[in-house]
């Protein structure tokens, strides 16, 4: 009976996934109680007025598109995917992420587009899970 | 009294696919090349610093003594340095300090990199973007850059043929560049480079460094001390400032209405690195920018202040960084035309800012040439450093 031996052995575990799971489903950030401003990843000290108490915030998911690009270089771990559309995006709330747009071409889509926040599968991890996480669609 | 570092060698591996070369063969050739050209013994060397981006390439770590073993140096502080593709500089920069500290008379500082030895330079350079949000969702810095190209054009009405314009006056020095993987090609036109196809809209696949193998390698000696030549370059100033990884933590992240359309971490190290070198932005002579993809050119050459804000692209377009320009970038022919081993390119640029200043650079050469700026970034702005360098 072989073994199966690998040059490489997976050395990643499932953990550091499952530390971002609210964050990369709910969207969950951070809100400054002295100046209100929020931020998405949370932040432990608030970037514009430095308090360091800051509180969750779940963000609604609401939010436009700032600039457009369109992905042509697929990365190994996503196979042979076809050309998708992806943006900086203002989240309601003031923060800024960058994301896929999904269900759309990207010659449909434009600066200040309203876009709602789906989840959707990232890409398979070494652990073998697979990784899922926030992408935008075209608000309904 | 203050100890000053000044150059007294420089020496290249000419950058390309080399699969004939290991890790080990392109340091050899780097830094053997510099020791030569400085004029020095091995002996003379008390320390060093080597800079590799992607060591996983070649599964080696700890390069530090293997690199000092791989040149016969003598048993001293050698130490390897990481910065993503600023990594070359910043392991400069540390090789000035151990000089100004007194801890070292002559250092030499060797960047490497083995990029052919990967399937893929992209996924090699994985583990460089935010791991948490940005990498696992499929995107690497050519997607990011794409969004900072989308929103240079956007937010100051640049058109796509001024921002491609960097990798045709990259290719003009390249072809006139031994060392460069683009030596001896003709020139690149606009309509050539836009029907190239997409890397990752708008930036297209002739807009892209080519990642590769190429080394570097730079010896840095106390000025006045037993090393001391007549044809050192001084480093006048080489300091370095990160600024926010995650690309949407740069909206807002400064005053002012500053995002990925400006290199902000290149102008807050520009403004130290001039004001120690007692110099402004229309003191430098030749420049040496990171253009891993033809829209970063513009916007470091803006961060730099060599042009506002806004304005390198159609700058370069015009060019204005061409010899006889207002500023001649790039003249080794930058990431795109020279190549781009990653942890090699922050000391190339070193390299090529003192063959400038030693009159030496033949058909590249920018006449006069008296102050240089070597400036490299890693990640999406995460780091930039920036090195003002005076020829006598």
């Amino acid at each position: 009976m072989s073994q199966n031996v690998t040059a490489r052995p997976v050395v990643a575990g499932p953990a550091r996934a499952w530390r971002t799971r609210r964050n990369r489903y709910g969207l969950v950030g951070s809100h400054c109680r002295s100046c209100q401003s929020c931020s998405f990843p949370p932040r432990r000290r608030c970037p514009r007025c430095a308090d360091a108490v800051q509180e969750e915030a779940v963000f609604s998911g609401r939010g436009t598109v700032i600039c457009l690009a369109e992905d042509h270089s697929p990365l190994a771990g996503h196979g042979d995917r076809a050309p998708r559309p992806f943006a900086m995006i203002r989240l309601e709330e003031g923060p800024v992420l960058m994301a896929e747009v999904v269900d759309a071409e990207y010659d449909g889509l434009s600066p200040e587009q309203p876009v709602e926040m789906v989840i959707r599968k990232w890409r398979p991890e070494q652990s073998g899970l697979a990784l899922y996480g926030f992408k935008f669609r075209v608000a309904s | 009294m203050t100890i000053k570092a000044e150059i007294i060698g420089v020496g290249m591996a000419r950058h390309g696919y080399r699969a004939d070369s290991g890790w080990r063969d392109l340091v050899f050739e780097a830094g053997s090349g510099a020791i030569a050209d400085a004029g020095i013994e091995r002996s003379s060397i008390d320390g060093g610093l080597v800079s590799v981006t992607c060591p996983e390439a070649f599964e080696q770590q700890n390069l530090g003594p293997l690199t000092a073993e791989e040149l016969d140096l003598p048993s001293g502080p050698f130490a390897q340095v990481v910065g993503a593709c600023a990594g070359g500089t910043m392991a400069f920069m540390q090789g000035v300090n151990m000089i100004r500290s007194g801890q070292s008379e002559c250092v030499i500082v060797v960047g490497v990199e083995k990029m052919s030895d990967v399937y893929s330079v992209s996924d090699a350079l994985l583990s460089y973007p935010d791991q948490d949000y940005e990498a696992p969702a499929g995107f690497d810095y050519v997607d990011t850059m794409a969004l900072m190209h989308a929103r240079y054009m956007q937010k100051y009405d640049v058109a796509p043929e001024h921002v491609a314009a960097f990798a045709v006056q990259d290719r003009w020095y390249a072809s006139r560049n031994p060392n460069a993987i683009d030596y001896r090609r003709g020139a690149l036109g606009i309509d050539e480079i836009l029907r190239s196809g997409w890397a990752s809209r708008p930036i297209t696949r002739a807009e892209c460094a080519r990642g590769c193998d190429g080394a570097a390698a730079v010896i840095l000696a106390r000025a006045g001390g037993n090393a001391s030549r007549r044809r050192a370059i001084k480093v006048a100033s080489i300091t370095a400032a990160t600024g926010p990884n995650a690309m949407g933590t740069k909206f807002g992240a400064w005053p002012g209405d500053d995002d990925i359309a400006e290199a902000v971490p290149t102008r807050i190290a520009a403004e130290r690195a001039y004001r120690e070198a007692g110099i402004t932005a229309r003191d430098v002579d030749v420049a040496q920018v990171h253009d891993c993809f033809s829209v970063m050119g513009s916007l470091h050459l803006e961060g730099l202040g060599i042009f506002p804000r806004g304005e390198a692209a159609r700058a370069v377009a015009s060019g204005e960084t061409a010899l006889g320009g207002t500023c001649p970038t790039n003249t080794d022919g930058g990431r795109i035309g020279l190549g781009h081993p990653t942890g090699a390119t922050g000391i190339s640029i070193v390299c090529e800012t003192v063959t400038q200043l030693r009159g030496e650079a033949g058909e590249r050469q920018v006449a006069g040439a008296r102050v240089g700026v070597a400036q490299s970034m890693g990640g999406n702005n995460a780091v930039s450093a920036v090195a003002v360098l005076k020829g006598n």
